[in-house]
């Protein structure tokens, strides 16, 4: 558990912020630019001085400005990939990658480097100097640079924001099977919605210095009384197991807690494999009756947690299949002639061609 | 002067000032570094006030620096009372005394370089290498050395040449005394005194060709790390 508390001034920005973030699982600081995630990611590295500090993780304190107690940056066990990466000018990517490998205990390394450069694809840019590399590339080198110092906790300062999108879904499936594989805890800055949502196990919704909100990410994401719930992208995700594959059309079912889902696929994968999928709000739809002879794939028996006007003639709603939480955004006169009200029984319709897994 | 004593021509004045400069720049390297970072850290009323005395030498006339050192580090002074007790005798007039002054006299030209490097270097660089499990003296020597290569040198190499060339500050607190304190710059000025122009010619040729070879590797190897 990482338990912190922290009021910083600077200039004209003021951060007070605490909250308990699990010290499992990945946790995404979301919120608008100039609301203090940054701040916020380098004062749980120790970066930041000035503030008025708590911070503990587990049964470790890493800080307390009343007591005096301050765990210097480098023997936190933190690893940061920042935005825009560093590297000491004329550096080669093995040198980059061994600064922090070199400086463990061999019994502290977690892996052994060569399997980690193959693994990162990174075995044949090893003699390059980091200056020549791509800026995708150097947001890999930096991210394993991180990794092999064998950190306790993870932390990512919007660490794809500059790289084209389909080498950052690259990047964060990465991220993903390397969080299942190590069980390394993350911390994970974006202010893009959908990235938050697709990562996210715990959600800290950052608004000008304070927290808005802070637990679960499917619970916050398909929350109507917080935004993310109420942007026209917003979507949930999913945690799926893969059950089949067909192949002749190209489907995949995936079984959730409360249903199972059909999504286009254009291969299987080993039966009982987790997968996430990102369910958007507009691609969901509702029908009181269950629809007969449709083209939607996954038609849902549903409730109606909650519903939200939003200003565009649009209403959210957020669902509930068993325990699972979905969002549907429909118009407003669909959800008057549906008279949809919290605990309404519904069918909710999802194409089968707006999921993919990756 | 014999016939005999001017064919042995008498080099040591050239050997004393590159001992005199050498040491002085070792000493100040070592000094100069930690005062230029505790500098620009935080730009405190108290630390302007340290950087206006670091740079007081290059705006006073040397003459008026050499006598308030000669002051301090004779046996009247604070620092030449405590080598008398130490020692025996005050710092006036020896080379550890021409040390001491020439530290004083240099010291902005060592400090100011550093300043500029510390000011541009990025804090990105030490915060990673903290993160990558860098203690301090780990990143003094992993980042900030190699970073500041080309300061370090720059401040060298400007260091040793204004002390080789500095004369007004070695005339008022080391005196003249030939083999001790008589440095270059003093001994080219008794030779031209003397009217021995041969003399005052190797020894001044002697010092325009080390303080441009200097400058020269200076520039070589500073732009081609650019």
């Amino acid at each position: 558990m990482l338990t912190f508390r922290f009021q910083l001034r600077q200039g004209g920005f003021d951060l007070d912020a605490q909250g308990v973030l699990p010290a499992q699982g990945r946790s995404v600081i979301f919120g608008p630019s100039g609301a203090g995630k940054t701040t916020l990611l380098r004062l749980v590295a120790g970066l930041e001085r000035g503030a008025q500090a708590r911070i503990a993780y587990g049964d470790e304190l890493w800080e307390d400005r009343e007591r005096g107690v301050r765990i210097p940056p480098h023997r936190r066990g933190v690893g940061l990939v920042f935005q825009h990466p560093v590297f000491l000018p004329g550096c080669t990517v093995e040198q980059a990658l061994r600064y922090g490998w070199r400086r463990r205990q061999p019994a502290e390394r977690r892996d052994a480097f060569a399997a980690a450069v193959e693994r990162f694809d990174l075995g044949a840019q090893l003699r390059r100097r980091v200056e020549t590399l791509s800026g995708g590339q150097r947001q890999r080198v930096a991210l394993l640079r991180a990794l092999l110092a064998a950190p306790r906790l993870l932390l990512l300062d919007e660490p794809f924001s500059g790289i084209d999108a389909e080498l950052r879904t690259t990047l964060l499936h990465v991220l993903e099977t390397l969080h299942t594989a190590q069980a390394l805890p993350m911390i994970y800055v974006t202010h893009s919605a959908e990235e938050a949502v697709r990562f996210a196990d715990h959600l800290l919704l950052l608004e000008a210095g304070r927290v808005r909100a802070l637990g679960p990410a499917d619970t916050l994401a398909a929350d109507v009384s917080l935004p993310l719930a109420r942007r026209p992208d917003a979507a949930v995700a999913i945690n799926t197991e893969f059950v089949q594959h067909d192949a002749d059309d190209g489907v995949s079912r995936l079984a959730f807690a409360g249903g199972e889902l059909w999504v286009t696929a254009n291969r299987p994968r080993e039966p009982g494999a987790r997968l996430r999928v990102l369910v958007h709000a507009r691609d969901v739809s509702l029908a009181r009756t269950r629809p007969q002879a449709s083209s939607i794939l996954n038609v849902l028996p549903a409730q109606v947690a909650a519903l939200a006007e939003l200003p565009d003639a649009a209403v959210v709603v957020s669902l509930r299949i068993g325990a699972t939480p979905l969002l549907a955004r429909v118009s407003r006169r669909s959800a008057r002639e549906l008279e949809l009200q919290p605990g309404s029984a519904v069918y909710a319709q999802v194409k089968g061609v707006a999921l993919q897994h990756p | 002067m014999s016939a005999s004593a001017s064919t042995i021509f008498d080099w040591s004045p050239l050997a004393l000032s590159l001992e005199l400069a050498s040491i002085t720049t070792v000493l100040l390297l070592l000094a100069g570094t930690p005062l230029a970072w505790w500098l620009v850290r935080r730009k405190t009323l108290a630390r302007r006030a340290v950087t206006a005395c670091v740079m007081l030498p290059l705006a006073l006339p040397p003459t008026v620096l050499g006598f308030y050192l000669l002051l301090a580090l004779g046996p009247h002074g604070p620092l030449g009372a405590l080598a008398e007790r130490w020692s025996g005798a005050s710092f006036a007039f020896t080379f550890t005394g021409l040390v001491i002054a020439s530290m004083v006299y240099s010291l902005p030209l060592v400090v100011q370089p550093l300043t500029a490097g510390f000011e541009r270097l990025d804090a990105h660089h030490l915060e990673t290498a903290a993160l990558l499990g860098a203690g301090p003296w780990d990143r003094l020597v992993s980042v900030v050395l190699p970073l500041l290569r080309a300061d370090l040198l720059t401040a060298a190499v400007l260091g040793f040449i204004h002390t080789f060339g500095e004369f007004g500050v070695v005339l008022m607190v080391g005196g003249d005394i030939p083999g001790r304190t008589r440095v270059l710059s003093l001994a080219i000025y008794d030779h031209v005194q003397a009217l021995d122009y041969h003399e005052a010619n190797l020894l001044s040729a002697a010092a325009i060709g080390m303080s441009f070879t200097a400058l020269l590797l200076l520039y070589l190897i500073t732009q081609r790390r650019r």
